[in-house]
């Protein structure tokens, strides 16, 4: 009995090949995307799954309130808290603790710039265990650590690394013990460097039992099997009445919490993570988008196999009456669905296969190095194409039902197409297409946006590494400065501790004003800025100066922007130039205010602008040097700065960016979910732009009679156009009030992601009807014009 | 086997009743044979829709077998279509999709008989109407002749007690035509009861018993 079924619905698939070229181009494309979308989503869930037991692990975050009123939020924690874990936690197995550093290593004459390195703690091994192509990871030495593979290659050629000295930054000597095989893209942990951090507890720079006040490390904890988070959360907490009454001092609180690994790469606002986060919602819209364009592609062949057996219900009629049940129907429409949609399913996966790098480069993710077990992806393509199956072969099932073996007149007479799915694939297509028209609206706006600041052409070196200890270097930076400016092309050279487009990794603190009688319980950022970058950066001076060109005149002066003058409470910047304020704790300290700048987005356009204050020490290690370029021969400018950098700085690299491709990196993202929202929307009104063209094939059979009567009766061939454009017309109307509510919604709470954005305007909203309408038109007008030149008389004969 | 009573059968419009059939009295007993004769338009097709449970009277009774089956459930009359009666249409009506074989072998599909079973059943058939080698084939690359047989076939494979022909010969030429009647006749004389809707006199003298309707009254009822 399967047999009959299926080769007569084989059979019958073969007959009608437009219809079926129609689905299964649509299927195709509906699915194809559907695994490419799916393969992204496991990409993105499976972050840090590779790690051994990966649900014991988790970090210990901070949060501190005062007031009822969360004040600091973030995942870096005091280095002290490692050891109070480590001896007081029984619930543990183990702990660890870390710290990034984006460094300068060296070994004989091949240096490499811009390496991520995490400096960590005895231990850190037995909660990230590495997977060690050679040698062993043991944080336990000093001066020692482990090298990705592909860095090691880069670094020591075809020599053996393990036991070889590597020079890091300044030249601390570090001896390689190891080598991990790189880490795969999906992961938290940014590293292609492991070193031990008592490197710096033996060189000095740190003490041997950490602090409790400076929340600047990664404190991670490994449980064992069968602890429970919450009891051992509570221990963590006792701590601070142990180790952290200095925060009473100020009436604040502290909670420590346990954030599971797992849920790392999707909580947004915690501050200092390692990681990027991907934005969770964004990342959902693009499941239902791919589900929905394969529902597109469903309600294609649902559609057009309903027409189709109305069409033929004679046969459908010839079936019933010979001892068909309805069940028996639903065998049959089952069968023609399952062949379409396996055959679909076949072809996509062997397209998934061979596309997957193509399409990971085209959109800049790297899904394909990164390994997702194809199993899930079979398992969910497969279980969802069965779901698909039985929706379409149900529905269709269904209609098949409602035929009846005596054709009443009702039934042999109606032209009626089923408009409720059409109606709804237009619906969605228009939702689609605001959706897309929004997005890509909110990108350009916080691309063309007026930041406040003038990033282009500015170039901005990382500040060497070799020389993090050595004292001079504020004088070799004025020495390199001076003589840039004795160049032409160079407008402007200063020196931050971050610039715009970075988050900050440190800097924040609290400040006092008690001219006001202020002391606000926020904390604001902190940057280091050389004289001339209000100039560099174009910033617009409210009042005051920038800071001198001689540096004696600069100490304990500081710049405001206007966020943080009107924070610690000044009225105006007249008001505030030539007041002094304090550091929290710290009374002794005047800071005078030497000028307020204008507030400028230091960040994207996510995040709200925030209180800064600049102050005039050089960046203690690291840091950035920004130089404003002339337009003029950009090319030549730049090589020049590259010879003067290399005259003072020999043994660092010129390692540079401009500055406003750097900010716009923070939308990379934002752009790469417009992008592959763009590419679902275009599909998936391809596939149903191709259904309605099915679609009106059939309409346009049945009403050929009545068509061809009008003419008869007189009318001309644009009257009978548009009396069949009308019904889409309405159609289209129809999705249309539909779409725009749920359109409204969706992108209202989308855009609520920016702390910046644009608009909802009416005009997109409007113009994705119209584009729609434009589609379905030129889809329906052609087989219309047709239908409509039709000699009236041939077609009457033949009935 | 067969009873109707006082059938009436018509269609309401907005201004008028339109009469179908009126007062239909008629009984048909096992193994007998009846032709139905007319004038277009005189109600040969819906009587026939009526016995064979494909339309409801407007009035009046009917029973199989001293049963009332007027308003019966769905499934109680897909029953009786797999295994009482059977039909055989003007336009042949067979599946495009399905081989000869196939086609004959459905109704039996649908009924549940074994597999085994089956193929002995069809292959009986074939034998019997001399298409064993035409069982490969598709509806469309039969004549029309063959295409009836193949029809009939079909119809009676599942043993009906029942066969309802509606103008089995309509749309084949006589040679043909008289094929199919004889393989009617054979039926009957095997003891299957036949009611045919005809147009040909000659053809309505196969059965044993003609009945005239006109404007959906029974005008004769006879003995050919
Ligand atoms: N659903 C309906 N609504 C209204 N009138 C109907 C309907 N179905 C059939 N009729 C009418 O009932 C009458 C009888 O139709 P029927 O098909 O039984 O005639 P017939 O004797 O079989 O004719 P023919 O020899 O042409 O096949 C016809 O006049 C037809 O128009
Ligand atoms: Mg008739």
């Amino acid at each position: 009995m399967l047999r009959i079924i299926f080769l007569s619905a084989f059979r019958s698939l073969l007959k009608y090949k437009h219809m079926s070229i129609i689905n299964l181009v649509g299927l195709i494309a509906g699915l194809t995307s559907f695994l490419f979308a799916v393969h992204y989503i496991l990409f993105e869930f499976s972050y840090d799954s590779f790690f051994n037991k990966t649900e014991n692990v988790y970090r210990v975050n901070l949060e501190v309130e005062k007031e009822g009123q969360t004040i600091f939020h973030g995942a870096k924690t005091p280095r002290a808290l490692f050891f109070a874990i480590k001896r007081e936690i029984p619930e543990i197995e183990a702990n660890g603790l870390a710290y990034f550093e984006k460094c300068l290593v060296n070994f004989q004459d091949r240096t490499i710039a811009n390496q991520d390195v995490l400096w960590v703690s005895e231990d850190f091994e037995k909660v990230f265990p590495l997977d060690m192509i050679a040698g062993i990871a043991d944080y336990t030495r000093p001066r020692s650590g482990v090298i990705s593979e592909t860095c090691a290659k880069a670094l020591y050629g075809n020599e053996n690394p393990i036991g070889k000295i590597m020079r890091v930054n300044e030249g601390m000597p570090i001896e390689i013990t190891g080598i991990f095989k790189d880490l795969p893209p999906n992961t938290h942990l940014r590293a292609q460097y492991f070193i031990a951090v008592k490197t710096w507890v033996e060189m000095g720079a740190i003490n041997a039992e950490g602090d409790w006040r400076w929340n600047g490390w990664w404190n991670y904890i490994r449980l064992k099997d069968g602890s429970s988070p919450e009891v051992t959360t509570s221990k963590i907490n006792s701590l601070i009445q142990s180790y952290m009454g200095f925060l009473a001092d100020d009436q604040r609180s502290a909670r420590f919490s346990l954030q599971p690994l797992k849920t790392m790469h999707f909580i947004q606002g915690i501050e200092g993570e390692m990681g990027a986060i991907t934005n969770y919602s964004s990342l959902i819209n693009l499941i239902v988008i791919a589900v929905i364009t394969l529902f597109i592609a469903w309600i294609n062949y649902v559609n057009l196999s309903v027409a189709h057996a109305q069409s033929r219900s004679i046969q459908i009629r010839t079936r019933k009456l010979i001892g068909a049940s309805d069940f028996h129907l639903w065998h049959q429409s089952l069968a023609e669905s399952s062949i379409l949609n396996i055959a679909a399913l076949i072809a996509s996966f062997l397209l998934y296969l061979i596309l997957l790098n193509t399409v990971a480069s085209v959109f800049n993710i790297p899904v394909n190095q990164a390994q997702i077990p194809l199993g899930y992806v079979i398992l969910i393509s497969v279980l969802t194409v069965f779901g698909g199956i039985l929706f379409s072969g149900m529905y269709h099932g269904i209609e098949l039902a409602r035929i009846k073996i005596l054709p009443d007149q009702k039934q042999a007479n109606g032209g009626k197409v089923k408009s409720g799915l059409v109606v709804l694939q237009m619906a969605l297509s228009i939702i689609f297409l605001i959706s897309t028209l929004t997005v890509y609206k909110q990108i350009s706006f916080m691309k063309n946006k007026d930041l406040g600041v003038a990033l282009n052409n500015v170039v901005v070196c990382t500040g060497p590494a070799s020389l993090n200890s050595d004292g001079n270097k504020r004088q070799r930076f004025e020495g390199f400065r001076s003589d840039l400016q004795n160049q032409a092309g160079f407008e402007g050279v200063t020196f931050n501790q971050f610039v715009p487009g970075q988050e900050p990794a440190f800097g924040f603190r609290e400040f006092n004003n008690p001219t006001k009688g202020k002391s606000p319980d926020k904390q604001i950022f902190e940057n280091h800025a050389g004289s001339g970058f209000i100039k560099t950066y174009g910033l617009k001076l409210l009042a005051g100066n920038d800071f001198s060109e001689n540096q004696s005149q600069n100490l304990n002066r500081i710049i405001l922007n206007e966020s943080s003058m009107k924070l610690l409470g000044f009225d105006n910047p007249e008001d505030a130039v030539g007041k002094e304020i304090f550091r929290k704790g710290n009374n002794s300290a005047a800071l005078k205010i030497e000028g307020v700048v204008a507030d400028f987005h230091h960040e994207g356009l996510h995040k709200a602008i925030y209180p800064i204050i600049w102050n005039n020490q050089f960046p203690n290690e690291f840091g950035y040097f920004s130089i404003r370029v002339n337009t003029q021969n950009v090319q030549e400018t730049l090589s020049h700065l590259q010879t003067t950098w290399t005259r003072h700085y020999p043994k660092d690299n010129f390692d540079y960016v401009f500055a406003d491709e750097q900010f716009n990196r923070q939308y990379e993202s934002d752009s790469r979910f417009s992008k592959l929202y763009v590419w679902l929307t275009l599909l998936s009104i391809g596939i149903a732009t191709i259904g309605l063209y099915g679609l009106i094939l059939f309409y346009l059979e049945k009403r050929k009679k009545e068509i061809s009567l009008r003419k008869v009766n007189g009318a001309n061939i644009a009257q009978v156009i548009h009396l069949i454009n009308l019904t889409f017309i309405k159609w289209v109307a129809v999705a249309f009030v539909i779409a725009i509510p749920l359109a409204y919604y969706a992108m209202y709470r989308w855009l609520e992601n920016f702390a910046y954005k644009t608009e909802l305007s009416w005009w997109i909203f409007v113009l994705a009807g119209l584009l729609t309408l434009g589609i379905a038109l030129l889809t329906v007008s052609w087989q219309s014009f047709k239908a409509a030149s039709k000699n009236p008389m041939e077609v009457l004969r033949y009935e | 086997m067969l009873h109707l009573s006082n059938i009436d059968k018509y269609y309401d419009s907005k201004f008028q009743r339109t009469f179908v059939l009126k007062a239909v009295n008629m009984e048909v007993k096992e193994g007998d044979f009846l032709s139905i004769m007319g004038p277009s338009g005189s109600g040969k097709s819906t009587l026939l829709n009526i016995i064979g449970l494909l339309d409801q009277p407007s009035a009046g009774e009917y029973s199989l077998y001293d049963k009332s089956v007027l308003d019966l459930k769905e499934k109680v009359k897909v029953d009786y279509h797999r295994n009482f009666m059977g039909f055989i249409f003007q336009a042949y009506h067979l599946i495009e999709d399905m081989t000869v074989y196939e086609n004959i072998e459905t109704p039996l599909i649908y009924k549940g008989v074994k597999s085994r079973d089956r193929q002995a059943m069809v292959a009986d058939l074939l034998d019997r109407f001399n298409m064993v080698a035409k069982k490969d084939l598709f509806p469309q690359q039969l004549s029309g002749g063959q295409q009836q047989l193949v029809g009939i076939a079909r119809a009676i494979v599942g043993k009906p007690k029942l066969l309802l022909a509606d103008e089995p010969t309509g749309n084949l030429q006589s040679v043909q035509g008289e094929m199919i009647m004889e393989t009617l006749k054979t039926l009957n004389q095997e003891g299957m009861t036949i009611i045919q809707v005809t147009h040909n006199e000659k053809f309505a003298e196969y059965g044993k018993r003609i009945i005239r309707l006109e404007d959906g009254i029974i005008r004769k009822d006879e003995k050919s």
